[in-house]
């Protein structure tokens, strides 16, 4: 299974590459967006992964916490693809930006310039919310690895897993809220975090069907929650079509009616049908996202289509080498029996450190609401409650981990564990507080260009005049007879005629680059204003002959 | 490992070869030996065309609701200033002077003919239905709410601005502006030869960047330094923006809303004030006038 997905993962991933160059190198232009509609694929694309990622914490630690029996029979498939989704999902925000290097914009620490990300935006709170999420993830994986190992990390699986449970339903959330909390009249909608969650969970419940498939075993509650979802995004469905008459037939025979497939025992005994019913399920769910983030019909490039299978792809090959790399490490997981027997173990539950884990947690929370607060009050704090949860889950989440690690070595090393993260926490936190040298320098090619059509005002003209030129030049364009003549050889007299004859182009230029015994002014006034005194000087000639200023 | 003298020597040259042929390679990065190119003075013609070209991408005209008259900034409940403007509309011809004013004060770049045929314009200042629209500065401004990195901030002066450095592209502002008043660079005009610094005050925004009408935030500037200088306090007064300046009939009156004494507030009262609907309900700064109250 593994070579097999690991060539199709390839397959669709290294020409796609190409794909993410060009959306990296040429920017949000090379995908279909317009001056209207900001948003295109990779954010539908990041939205689909997220929620891929969602149904892994779902088998792995929500129905851990709620006791379902056949739990452990995909919990590892589950959390393996947890990781590789998140992992891809990640990417698609970052190649959304069209600054993507400067990334580290958002998050929420200060620099040294008082510049506080707005904690207001839903963007801070869903990149805390997903970086949190996969950290915690990864470090829930690593429990559950350990724990088949030695036992007596068993018992911290559960309380980690009541830390994930609301933390996957908080991240949703929160994606859902990038989307309600605008203007947009398409994305407003109280129901939306629930609508999301459901359909997260819903996409990928069919992922995990798929993966079942594909590893030749069957677990039949899988199909059953693959219907019971169809049936409440049929809801959500309906709901939308009333409320804001949005209505796509596709999805409902995708996404509902084809799943009713496994209703007929006849055909759900195939297994090529459930794997198509829940390949099924996951494309219309991608298109229903698709339809959700761009409502306006865009053309797509290639580079939309690219996008979508390095998704596919890169999760492929995640998948594939991470479970490659854990039959390496940890061939106990991929056998049945030792699985088998794993369940038999007596679990317990670690109270007294669990609820330390959730006051450290709590302090850490509060910690930062009160830096935040105190550093930038312009914001308003309600608004930051979205990111506190993420970061008490973070700190418990780690703080457990800690007392796993005692618990698997020695304390000492837990501490020297600690200690080194918080120097490393430091370190990160101080560069970002030095931040980098900006530079706002601008290209040497653009073209300086004078506007001669809007040239600087009369007024200014005249003032200008009076301070540059008069001095030879005379106040009203005769000469001034008694300097020049003390100094120079009589000059020309700029009359009517003559001006005219020369061209204001070629006069500005005398007034930049000078003329036998004129000076050069370039550097003294603008091209401008050059171009302002040749036309002050006409209308001075104007006004000598005796005619009105045009 | 002993050496033969002949084979060092070959290897030596072989090595020097080989590193005067990388040498040689063509490489972007590196400083290339040329003159800066100093063009032509830049046709206006051409930044004319492409407003006209825009006319047509957005033929219809926003739709107006009446509003109160703007007042104080909601963030900024103490100040005496709140810049803003108002545009009346039985006075214009749409003529398209002020948007041409516009493109060259804030060196607005155009748009190559890819970008264009996808109606990707940069203009700050459109000319929907001949109806100027720009960005309404709105108070209660939805952009500023969702705007990540604090790039799209609130001035004390009561209008919305952009931090261009620190702006790093995740266009929530622009999804989010009912107005649509929000440009996102897709492509480095500089690049292509179609920006123009017209205005060495007003820097040339960077690819994938946001920017929108920025009130001429320098000209107001200088105003406030001008002011400083002679002790004056400075409330909004003696400065237009380039769209004010620009327009024949001075039907886009620029002022402060708080100033009772000031053109703005004096030349609207008893007029009938409008938004544009979709973000009548944000506080704009920015609005119509119509007919009479």
């Amino acid at each position: 299974m593994n070579r097999n997905f690991l060539i199709f993962g390839l397959v669709l991933l290294l020409p796609s590459l190409f794909a993410v160059d060009s959306a990296l190198s040429i920017g949000p232009a090379s995908w279909a967006l317009s001056q209207e509609s900001f948003w295109g694929t990779p954010i539908a694309d990041f939205v689909f992964w997220i929620g891929l990622a969602h149904a892994g914490t779902l088998f792995s630690a929500i129905l851990l916490v709620l006791g379902v029996r056949w739990q452990h029979r995909v919990a590892f498939l589950a959390e393996l693809s947890t990781i590789a989704a998140l992992g891809v999902a990640a990417s698609f925000p970052l190649i959304h930006l069209g600054i993507p290097e400067a990334f580290y914009n958002m998050i929420p620490v200060g620099n040294a310039r008082s510049m506080y990300v707005n904690v207001e935006s839903p963007l801070v709170w869903d990149f805390v919310a997903i970086f949190v999420y996969g950290t915690v993830s990864v470090l829930y994986l690593l429990l559950h690895l350990f724990s088949i190992r030695n036992a007596s990390l068993e018992k911290y699986r559960r309380p980690f897993a009541w830390i994930l449970f609301p933390l996957v339903l908080w991240v949703h959330t929160i994606v859902s809220l990038d989307f309600a909390v605008t203007f947009v009249p398409g994305w407003q909608g109280a129901y939306f975090p629930l609508y999301f969650i459901f359909g997260a969970l819903f996409s990928g419940v069919a992922l995990v069907q798929i993966l079942v498939e594909l590893s030749h075993r069957r677990v039949r509650a899988v199909e059953d929650l693959l219907i019971a979802f169809s049936w409440a995004l049929l809801a959500f469905w309906m709901w939308e079509a009333n409320v804001k008459a949005v209505w796509h037939p596709e999805l409902l025979i995708f996404g509902f009616l084809v799943p009713q497939l496994l209703w007929i025992s006849k055909v759900r005994e195939i297994s090529v049908v459930r794997a198509l019913v829940a390949i099924s399920v996951m494309a219309s769910l991608w298109w229903e996202r698709i339809g959700l983030v761009q409502p306006e019909n865009l053309d797509w490039t290639w580079v939309d289509l690219g996008l979508a299978s390095f998704g596919i792809g890169a999760f492929c090959v995640a998948f594939a080498l991470l479970r490659i790399l854990l039959k390496k490490f940890f061939p106990q997981a991929f056998d049945e029996d030792v699985m088998e027997s794993l369940r038999e173990r007596v679990v317990s539950f670690e109270r007294k450190k669990f609820w330390i884990s959730v006051g450290v947690g709590t302090f850490a929370a509060g910690a930062f609401a009160v830096y935040f607060i105190w550093n930038a009050p312009a914001f308003p704090g309600v608004r930051m409650i979205p990111v506190l949860f993420p970061i008490g889950a973070l700190c418990a989440g780690i703080s457990l981990s800690l007392f796993a690690i005692a618990e698997l070595w020695k304390t000492r090393v837990a501490v020297m564990c600690a200690v080194l993260l918080a120097v490393f926490a430091v370190a990160v936190g101080g560069l970002l507080y030095r931040g980098t040298d900006v530079s706002y320098t601008e290209s040497l090619t653009t073209v300086e260009s004078v506007n001669p059509a809007l040239g600087t005002s009369k007024q200014a003209t005249a003032e200008l005049w009076n301070a540059r030129c008069a001095a030879c030049h005379g106040k009203d364009g005769n000469l001034n007879r008694k300097f020049v003549h003390e100094f120079y050889p009589l000059p020309q007299t700029l009359s009517l005629e003559r001006l005219d004859s020369l061209g204001l182009d070629s006069l500005s230029k005398v007034v930049l680059e000078g003329r036998n015994y004129m000076r050069p002014f370039r550097g003294r006034v603008t091209d401008a204003e050059a171009f302002a005194l040749v036309r002050y000087m006409r209308s001075l000639a104007v006004q000598k002959k005796g005619g009105a200023v045009p | 490992m002993k050496i033969s003298r002949a084979s060092f020597l070959k290897l030596l040259t072989g090595t020097f070869a080989a590193l005067s042929l990388f040498g040689c390679r063509r490489e972007k990065s590196l400083p290339k030996n040329e003159h800066r190119e100093v063009s032509s003075k830049p046709d206006l013609s051409l930044w004319q065309k492409e407003i006209d070209e825009a006319r047509f991408a957005t033929p219809r005209p926003e739709s107006l609701v009446m509003v109160p008259r703007p007042g104080i900034h909601p963030k900024f409940p103490d100040a005496d200033v709140r810049l803003g403007m108002a545009i009346d509309l039985d006075l214009c011809d749409s003529c398209g002077k002020c948007a041409l004013a516009c493109m060259v004060e804030n060196n607005v770049p155009r748009v190559n003919a890819d970008e264009a045929r996808k109606g990707r314009y940069m203009h700050w200042l459109e000319l929907r239905g001949g109806m100027p629209v720009m960005c309404a500065h709105c108070g209660d401004a939805p952009c500023e709410k969702v705007c990540p990195t604090g790039a799209a901030v609130a001035s004390p002066d009561g209008f919305s601005s952009m931090v261009y450095p620190r702006c790093i592209g995740t266009r929530f502002c622009g999804a989010n502006c009912p107005l649509h008043a929000r440009k996102f660079n897709y492509t480095d005009a500089a690049e292509q030869g179609l920006a123009a610094k017209f205005n060495p005050e007003v820097p040339l925004r960077p690819q994938g960047v946001m920017e929108k009408c920025s009130l001429c935030i320098q000209r107001l500037q200088n105003a406030r330094i001008q002011a400083k200088t002679f002790g004056l306090e400075w409330r909004g007064s003696g400065v237009l923006p380039a769209c004010a300046a620009a327009c024949p009939k001075h039907a886009i009156i620029f002022g402060n809303w708080l100033d009772l004494n000031s053109d703005l507030v004096r030349k609207t009262r008893g007029r009938g004030i409008y938004a544009p609907k979709s973000i009548a309900k944000f506080l704009p700064a920015v609005v119509y006038l119509r007919g009479k109250a």
